[in-house]
């Protein structure tokens, strides 16, 4: 995997590339912004990490530069501001996720990965989640390459779930979702069907959790480190 | 300020009081000249009409040899004594006062002698009610006899004129009086109308609402107070602008380096073990404790100085439905939670729970309560979300844990403050949670309580909105 890093702060640059490189991804940096708005449209790159607060050409504008231009690639934006109405301007602009500094480089690896096999996974309309992957179009879930027989309205709910891996899904929205399969389709149908898929999950390495009076969750069993 | 008085001096009374005076005096004097215009007319009035009847009754007197007569005809007599109003009445008495003819209880003075030249008058009482007379003497030509003839009516006529001249005069002055108050009044209000919205607009605003004044209508007296008003604004507005734009670079600036040192922390951890060096290095770990506990700190202590300038201005915060904003802000410490063990439920019910709140300083308020009670609480962890009764929110982070002892509880939301902890900083803990959420429920129009055992289970902190 090739990545852009761009970035000012020298600190951040030796540790983040340190940590990229020994992931064995090559890494290309950049302090400048007026820099990073050209180099982002080379097309060379699989995945970026974007500061927001750049010298000369602020983050947020080189990003929207590379959105205009038709740049596709995923890009992760590090901010030091964690003010709500800066991250909500950063994924309008077309971030696909986004740290606040200071950020546990563990995670910084994990979303990076994420986003890596997301935009792989993209291409081929897939969801991946820990050793689980389901092939969108073909409706078909496999672990390890082998098929997982699951029912539709199994599938469906995983589809969801695992399509927001590692977040919330709200109960009312799984209800939405699955009652267009069963027309009377309450919350105590979903419990049902949320027990039968932990029980297949189970062995598999993914875990959907129970978050009282938020929903449910979906993710690996062991996550990456908080 | 001073001790304030009693009742600061209104402009209003300040120009109507003296006005007030004037008029009362005038109005006195108008009402005590005009009785004793009107008592004087009305009594000589009617006293010339009393004198007149006594003369034309003693011209009815004839003289026989037996004495006196008078010579009045029925009709005369029912005149005389009949009127509608006052009750009249005569009497023929002789020199010694002995009633002749007409009515003995009338009363009659004693004789004088100039009461033969012209009637003379006198006040008396006559069937309880006081009365005046007219008196007229005469004398016989023939022989050496005196008679005295007295007419007395009743003074009912003279108070009704009195009366009706003082209302004449009186009323007028009154009513000019009242009408003019009246202008007055309405005239003053007027004026001091468009301070008076002012005063009422500044009244009405809440207590960060720093927007200037407007200035239109506003009296050519006032302006310059006003406009000084607005300029203290404007500075007011411009400091915390200021103070914003510097929290906001500070965060960036000192996040960044804190983020530098993070990550060469834990990639020379990570560089070690591909060394083969064993983990969990005694050094590395406090170092990565120590970066880690300093990220925090100046989170914290970052969110401290935003909330109190972000909620300065008024108008960022406005009612909407907490429930989804207690569940975004809480969502990433849930999850948190609940893959270390913890039981966290959160209770909210399905209608929306309006309460004037702010998306994400709600949040920063629940986020922290929540990992206060992660960090120090119990096993169960509970967030209640209702609606109170009179409108507004009630917010409950509630855990099963210790909690204080019950004379800690003052303290709980002073910034540093960590009870009995203060010595065991590895709880990662900055002291400053439970300070940036009291601060923000204030700025917000709310309030927070903390209650412990054994009052509670454990620990509860309860939030109220206002509507």
């Amino acid at each position: 995997m090739r990545v852009l890093l761009v970035e000012d702060d020298h600190a951040l640059i030796v540790g983040v590339r340190h940590a990229l490189q020994a992931e064995g991804w090559r890494v290309d940096v950049l302090s400048c912004g007026e820099q990073a708005a050209h180099a982002g449209l080379s097309g060379e790159h699989d995945v970026a990490v974007l500061d927001l607060g750049l010298p000369r050409r602020d983050g947020m504008d080189v990003l929207r530069h590379w959105r205009s231009r038709g740049a596709r690639f995923p890009v992760l934006m590090l901010t030091a501001r964690d003010q709500l109405a800066d991250r909500v301007a950063g994924l309008d602009a077309g971030a696909d996720d986004y740290l606040v500094k200071p950020f546990d480089l563990p995670e910084l690896l994990a979303r990076l990965r994420a986003l890596g096999r997301r935009a792989a996974g993209r291409a081929e309309n897939m969801l991946l989640l820990g050793e689980l992957v389901l092939h969108v179009n073909d409706r078909e879930l496999r672990h390890r390459g082998e098929r997982v027989a699951l029912s539709p309205r199994e599938l469906a709910l995983t589809e969801l779930l695992m399509g927001k891996a590692g977040r919330v899904v709200p109960k009312d929205q799984i209800v939405a979702r699955l009652s267009s399969w069963e027309s009377d389709f309450s919350e105590n149908s979903v419990e049902v069907y949320v027990h039968r898929l932990r029980k297949r999950f189970a062995e598999l390495g993914v875990v959907i959790r129970t978050v009282r009076g938020f929903g449910y969750v979906m993710e690996a069993a062991d996550p990456a480190p908080p | 300020m001073r001790g304030t008085p009693a009742a600061p001096p209104s402009l209003t009374r300040r120009l109507l009081v003296p006005l007030a005076w004037t008029w009362l005096i005038g109005l006195a004097s108008a009402a005590v000249g005009a009785f004793y215009l009107a008592h004087d007319a009305a009594q000589r009035a009617f006293d010339r009409s009393l004198r007149d009847e006594a003369s034309a009754l003693a011209a009815r007197v004839t003289w026989s040899d037996r004495g006196p007569l008078l010579d009045v005809s029925r009709q005369t007599l029912e005149l005389l004594t009949w009127d509608s109003e006052d009750r009249n009445g005569f009497v023929m008495v002789d020199i010694e006062g002995t009633p002749l003819a007409g009515d003995g209880t009338v009363p009659a003075p004693r004789f004088d002698p100039a009461s033969l030249q012209q009637p003379l008058l006198f006040d008396a009482r006559y069937q309880g009610e006081p009365v005046r007379g007219a008196v007229f003497s005469v004398t016989s030509p023939m022989i050496d006899r005196t008679v005295s003839i007295v007419v007395v009516e009743t003074t009912a006529k003279r108070a009704a004129l009195v009366r009706d001249v003082q209302l004449a005069i009186v009323a007028p002055t009154v009513a000019l009086g009242l009408v003019t108050f009246a202008l007055l009044g309405w005239g003053v209000n007027r004026g001091l109308k468009p301070l008076t919205r002012l005063s009422g607009e500044i009244g009405l605003r809440e207590l960060h609402d720093w927007r200037p004044l407007p200035l239109q209508r506003v009296p050519a007296e006032a302006l310059p107070m006003v406009e000084r008003i607005n300029d203290l604004m404007l500075d007011v507005q411009h400091s915390v602008a200021l103070q914003r734009r510097f929290v906001a670079d500070a965060a960036h600036q000192l996040r960044t380096p804190v983020a530098g040192i993070r990550v060469l922390a834990q990639e020379l951890e990570r560089e070690l073990q591909r060394a083969g060096i064993t983990p969990g290095q005694p050094l590395l770990a406090e170092l990565q404790a120590s970066t880690q506990r300093l990220s925090r700190l100046i989170g914290q202590l970052l969110s401290l100085a935003g909330s109190e300038t972000a909620l300065t201005m008024q108008g960022e915060q406005a009612p909407m439905d907490v429930v989804p904003l207690v569940r975004e802000a809480t969502e990433p410490l849930v999850l948190q939670g609940l893959r270390q063990g913890r039981h966290i439920e959160l209770e909210a019910p399905d209608q929306p729970v309006v309460a004037l709140a702010h998306p994400i300083w709600l949040g920063e308020v629940v986020a922290n309560l929540l990992d206060n009670a992660q960090r120090y609480g119990g096993e169960h962890i509970w967030l209640r979300i209702r609606p109170l009764a009179g409108g507004g929110a009630e917010l409950v982070v509630e855990d099963d844990g210790p909690g204080v002892r019950p004379d800690e509880l003052p303290h709980l939301f002073e910034p540093f403050w960590r009870g009995e902890r203060a010595d065991l900083r590895s709880d990662g803990g900055t002291g400053l949670g439970l300070a940036i959420a009291s601060e923000i429920v204030a700025r917000l129009g709310g309030t927070l309580e903390a209650a412990t055992r054994p009052e509670v289970d454990g620990m509860r902190f309860t939030v109220r909105l206002a509507a």
